[in-house]
């Protein structure tokens, strides 16, 4: 693998794991605000700093 | 969500306690038709759903006659207390729920309330698992999660309202929008959006906090170290070359004084002394360091010489006055007191004075193990004193040395001077000058030895501070993991959101266009209008009609049209919130069961024969479970046709009326037999009866 190649993939692989946490965070924004709807609760800053800091790791 | 049955008391024009009334609800029989003259409560039936659910009413509904039924409140007392309910069974998500909501008010002096109603907080109990009745808590909060409040007024419809819907006024227009993107989960995605973008700042500001300037501070502070590091070393080589010529130099001199005969020796016994002086330098440092570590190893005994002897002499004492047995063991002591004699043969048998005296070392020989310990701490202090003091002599005679070997030193160094100011002194030009230009190179020898310390001492303390730095770096770098994490967060909260905005726009259009197409689809079905329903961008309803490829949004409807318009308006909208309510997904409004019911007051006001057919087909097929408020004059012929099949229950609304009813039959014919719609009361009462047709 020349460096160009190993460069590539070493971005393609940050991009893979970027697009598999945005949808980490979709998913549980959504399950949150789902919750939070139906449960008439209020879906805090707090709540959703803390759900991406557990989806981003 | 689904139906059962309702039962309501004192609700209105309803009297008394009324027979409860179940819906039907099976898939293939899922309409409930109630029929009733105008007047005769349809509207407060309506009402009675919104009521007990929401504490709500719909606008053609006066809440200023009040809830309790007048009839009520007059056979009451003065002062006595009366109240109406209405109670509501339904299913939803498998199980049972039953809200009841209750209305009181005491009987004022001219058969009105007494003061304003009350209305109560509704109660509800759900059907557990083994079917008995438990109360249920936050009432409020789970009818809201079964349908919310705001939607309700598409499910509970006035149909005599339906062009509320085709030509709302601006402000109901918002309201519809809003409602029906929440119906449709849109609004879920604004929140989460919002939600998404509130979390931003404070995500966005703990990145930037950032361990970078702090990173590269620390490494530029670590990188100027190793600069002046590798300076330092740079000069301490040119020094140690330097000091290397120089000793060259040096030896070239003395080389070539050897050569002169008559000051050879003169060079040959200063090579002698240097070495000599060398030697015995070395000595020095060596015994120095020698002496220090004898120190370090028994210097604090020295010290403590005193504090020995002191504890040495309390040990001797203790031990002279007999509160150390020496080594006596307690089987030794019994081993006398049973043979009852010592072993100086006195008499130790019982009731002997002597026995006393040996009993007591029996107390004492438990003391043993302490006496051991301290007699071998008296050995160790006393071997340990005995070589602390070997060691000062050992030191001292090391000082003796060294003072000697300094004299030597001093006199072979005066002996150095006095040769080196003989050969300057030399008439030999060479000699002289060779003994000069040593002296210079020794002069210049020692600045460069200063030199070379001051060199090695900077360069020692750049190594701690690299050392230091490096550190500094390392925990930095830790830091900046943390920072890169952060920086990570931000990224992702960044593409979430515009993931989100897009899937919003998305399935805003998506759901636009859904909604659109049912809407077509059934306004088909119902009419045979050459107009076509859309759905503008903010969701506005229109008719349009398209000729020549040209789209007219300006129709000349029909007030029929506008009325099929509106019901597959309400089509279109609960057969998309019943796909978004399916299991699995994410932006369901009613809390998961798809189900959803219709109770339509007056669904065929102003439509003609064939459109009052064609809407009483498609009716039942709109929602999963249809109850129809109707009077007479709309539930024609065509209309129970149509239905027949999917009506499982009738009920008639019966008005009870003083008024002369005259020869006007006011009745409906279900299954071929009449039922009276209003009965004429000799009483001069006034109310609402319900029955239920077989």
């Amino acid at each position: 693998m020349t460096p160009d190649q190993s460069d590539s993939s070493a971005s393609s692989n940050v991009a893979d794991q970027e697009n598999k946490d945005i949808s980490e965070v979709i998913k549980r924004i959504l399950e949150a605000t789902h919750t939070s709807f139906h449960g008439r609760t209020v879906l805090t800053k707090e709540d959703v700093i803390r759900i991406i800091k557990e989806a981003v790791k | 969500m689904i139906l059962q049955n309702l039962r309501m008391k004192n609700f209105r024009q309803f009297y008394g306690e009324t027979p409860k009334m179940e819906f039907a609800c099976t898939s293939k029989v899922n309409s409930t038709v109630i029929h009733g003259m105008n007047g005769a409560g349809k509207t407060a039936l309506l009402n009675a759903f919104t009521w007990a659910l929401y504490n709500q009413t719909t606008r053609g509904f006066s809440e200023s006659s009040g809830i309790i039924n007048k009839l009520a409140l007059r056979e009451a007392e003065e002062g006595q207390s009366v109240e109406a309910w209405v109670e509501l069974e339904f299913s939803h998500a498998n199980t049972t729920y039953l809200v009841r909501r209750c209305a009181e008010a005491l009987r004022g002096p001219d058969a009105n309330p007494f003061g304003p109603e009350r209305t109560l907080d509704p109660t509800m109990k759900l059907c557990g698992p083994d079917g008995e009745w438990i109360n249920e808590l936050g009432v409020r909060d789970m009818i809201e999660r079964v349908l919310p409040p705001d939607l309700q007024q598409y499910f509970f419809f006035d149909g005599e309202r339906i062009e509320r819907i085709v030509e709302p006024n601006p402000e109901e227009q918002k309201r519809l929008a809003r409602a029906t993107k929440r119906l449709l989960g849109i609004e879920l995605l604004d929140l989460a959006i919002k939600s998404l973008e509130k979390a931003r700042t404070p995500l966005n500001k703990e990145a930037q906090e950032s361990g970078d300037k702090d990173l590269a501070k620390a490494m530029t502070i670590h990188a100027n170290l190793e600069e002046s590091l590798g300076k330092e070393k740079d000069s301490l080589e040119i020094i140690k070359d330097n000091l290397a010529g120089f000793r060259q130099k040096k030896f070239d001199i003395e080389e070539r004084l050897k050569k002169s005969e008559d000051f050879r020796h003169f060079q040959e016994k200063r090579e002698f002394l240097e070495s000599s002086i060398s030697s015995k330098k070395t000595e020095i440092r060596s015994a120095r360091t020698n002496r220090a570590k004898m120190l370090s190893q028994c210097g604090a005994f020295y010290c403590l010489n005193a504090a020995s002897q002191r504890y040495l002499g309390i040990l001797e004492e203790k031990k002279r006055k007999k509160e150390l047995p020496s080594g006596i063991k307690d089987s030794f002591v019994h081993d006398i007191l049973d043979s009852g004699t010592c072993i100086c043969g006195t008499n130790v048998s019982p009731g002997q004075t002597a026995r006393g005296e040996v009993q007591r070392w029996l107390g004492l020989a438990g003391n043993s193990a302490i006496e051991d310990r301290a007699m071998r701490g008296m050995g160790q202090i006393v071997s340990q004193i005995a070589q602390a003091s070997q060691k000062f002599e050992e030191i001292l005679e090391s000082i003796m040395k060294e003072k000697e070997s300094r004299k030597n030193v001093e006199i072979q160094g005066s002996e150095l001077q006095r040769i080196s100011e003989i050969l300057l002194g030399s008439p030999d030009e060479t000699v002289s000058g060779l003994e000069n230009e040593k002296g210079r190179v020794n002069s210049l020898m020692e600045e460069e030895q200063r030199d070379r310390g001051r060199v090695e001492e900077r360069i020692e303390r750049l190594i701690a501070q690299e050392k230091d730095a490096w550190k500094s770096i390392e925990n930095l770098k830790h830091r900046e993991k943390a920072v890169q994490l952060a920086q990570r967060r931000v990224a992702v909260a960044k593409g979430a959101l515009e993931c989100l905005k897009e899937k919003r726009r998305d399935l805003e259009e998506d759901m636009r266009m859904g909604l659109e197409k049912t809407m077509q689809n059934v306004f088909r079905s119902l009419t045979t209008s050459p107009f076509e329903p859309k759905l503008d961008s903010e969701f506005r309803l229109r008719l349009t009609h398209s000729y020549d490829g040209k789209e007219s949004y300006n129709v000349d409807a029909s007030q029929g049209e506008h009325q099929a318009l509106g019901m597959t308006f309400l089509a279109g909208l609960i057969q998309l919130t019943r796909d978004n309510n399916k299991p699995n997904s994410t932006i369901s409004v009613a809390d998961h069961d798809p189900r959803l019911p219709l109770v339509m007051d007056s669904p065929f006001g102003a439509l003609d024969p064939h459109y009052r057919r064609t809407t009483a087909e498609q009716i039942p097929n709109i929602a999963d479970q249809i109850v129809l408020l109707v009077s007479p004059t709309q539930w024609r012929r065509e209309v129970a046709e149509a239905m027949n099949e999917r009506v499982g229950n009738h009920y008639c609304l019966e008005y009870h009326t003083p008024k002369d009813l005259g020869k006007i039959s006011h009745a409906v014919t279900i299954s071929g037999r009449k039922h009276p719609l209003v009965v004429q009361t000799s009483d001069g009462t006034e109310f609402t009866r319900i029955v239920e047709i077989d």
